[in-house]
């Protein structure tokens, strides 16, 4: 059990601002994405736990199954009924790595990835998770077909459109901010 | 839009991180281990079976092994960490022994304080995660209590809140707190707990007097230059910065 805790935990230590943020783009708010990915790595723990599993190498593929449990946790919140909300990072106290920009220049960042954040959503499931493995976690096309179950051909073709599709939603200049309400 | 600007604007993402203090809670919650089925020996019950053995000689042993087990008992207690069975022993202790040597109990729960924050400093550096939020709680009821006890002390007997003694402790909490939130790499105490608004409340109080009474006293060059520094930092609100000024000014 000590084996399968120092493993799993070293996971949680690698995967969790992974999950987090994966999670925080999809809900649009802080709160919930603490809870829906605290959820997340619970059920990992439970899982992996489970008489055998660490010692059998039952999970092959850790970084896998904590997408898919993410992706599930997720669709179940949405299935509750649960609509999505967008708050602003002015609007909201999310940690925000910090570059040492003075203040308008930090503005200005904070208002880009709220753009960017409201374009995301935009686009269908399937590249929105291409493009976040493939831009934000910086998984190669090898590592997002291990995650995907497709072939190399078909990844590269589904980022290509993703960003694509995304350009249609983002625009030249910082736009006006408004709330995004997804049913 | 070229897509490798857009994949910049998507890099932007990444500065996008959960807060540290959540991420290490949540450690400590998922592997939340169960509290162990260890009982405490009534004090009691311990003099009960101590009348019954001093008078029969024969039974010498058993009253002496009952004492080297209340001593064992009594060490592990002193060796226990919030969240662990024997804590409360150990916190009970503590309260006893303050409360015996210390007569005043706001420099008492400023000691208390600092102890708890010398635990959060050995459970972070040994990476204890399972008595991390049980400490962070401990430590932040003993900043309220703290807290509380120097404001009726400032109420009530303002000369003896302003000695020496209770600004070094204040100022030296502070810095240890400092220290183990860098160790940690988070606060631990959110702005707007009950805690860090009483504690910045008491120390304001004590820097808003300390003023008052700086302001009638007849101050050389130099101690007048240190008041300007210390008016601003209050200006500012920076009251730790201001009562370590403080320091400065009174020696």
């Amino acid at each position: 059990m000590d084996e399968a805790r120092e493993y799993f935990s070293k996971i949680y230590d690698e995967y969790v601002e992974h999950i987090y943020r994966f999670v925080y783009l999809k809900t649009g708010s802080p709160d919930i994405a603490q809870d829906l990915c605290s959820d997340v790595f619970l059920r990992g723990w439970q899982a992996y736990k489970s008489p055998g599993t660490h010692e059998s190498g039952r999970i092959v593929n850790m970084r896998a199954f904590l997408y898919q449990l993410a992706r599930n946790v997720i669709a179940d919140h949405y299935r509750k009924g649960e609509k999505m909300q967008f708050l602003s990072l002015e609007q909201t106290a999310i940690e925000f790595v910090d570059f040492g920009e003075g203040p308008d220049e930090m503005a200005g960042t904070r208002l880009e990835i709220d753009q960017i954040r409201i374009a995301i959503l935009e686009i269908p499931e399937d590249y929105q998770n291409l493009l976040i493995w493939r831009y934000l976690d910086d998984l190669s096309i090898p590592e997002i077909c291990q995650l995907t179950g497709k072939s190399e051909e078909a990844v590269r073709v589904g980022i290509h459109r993703g960003l694509r599709r995304l350009k249609e939603y983002v625009p030249e200049a910082l736009p006006q901010l408004k709330e995004a309400e997804v049913l | 839009m070229e897509d490798q600007e857009l994949a910049q604007k998507l890099s932007l993402l990444k500065r996008i991180k959960p807060r540290q203090d959540w991420v290490m809670l949540t450690r400590a919650r998922i592997f939340k281990e169960e509290p162990s089925q260890g009982r405490l020996i009534s004090p009691l019950a311990v003099l009960g079976v101590l009348r019954y053995y001093c008078g029969r000689p024969a039974f010498v042993m058993p009253v002496l092994a009952v004492l080297v087990f209340g001593g064992i008992l009594v060490q592990s207690a002193q060796k226990s960490m919030p969240g662990d069975t024997l804590y409360a022993m150990r916190s009970l202790m503590e309260r006893a022994q303050y409360q015996m040597v210390v007569r005043d109990p706001a420099l008492a729960n400023l000691d208390l304080a600092s102890f708890r924050l010398q635990d959060l400093r050995q459970i972070a550096e040994s990476n204890k995660v399972e008595n991390l939020e049980p400490a962070i709680r401990e430590f932040q009821e003993s900043v309220v209590a703290a807290s509380e006890d120097l404001n009726k002390l400032a109420e009530a007997e303002p000369r003896k809140a302003l000695q020496v003694q209770v600004k070094e402790k204040l100022v030296q909490l502070g810095q240890e707190r400092t220290a183990v939130e860098q160790i940690l790499g988070a606060a631990i105490a959110d702005e707007e707990s009950e805690g860090v608004s009483k504690w910045e409340e008491a120390i304001r109080k004590l820097v808003e007097r300390e003023l008052a009474d700086a302001g009638q006293s007849t101050l050389s060059e130099d101690q007048e230059a240190l008041l300007g520094q210390i008016e601003q930092a209050a200006e500012e609100q920076d009251y730790e910065k201001a009562l370590q000024l403080l320091l400065e000014l009174g020696a």
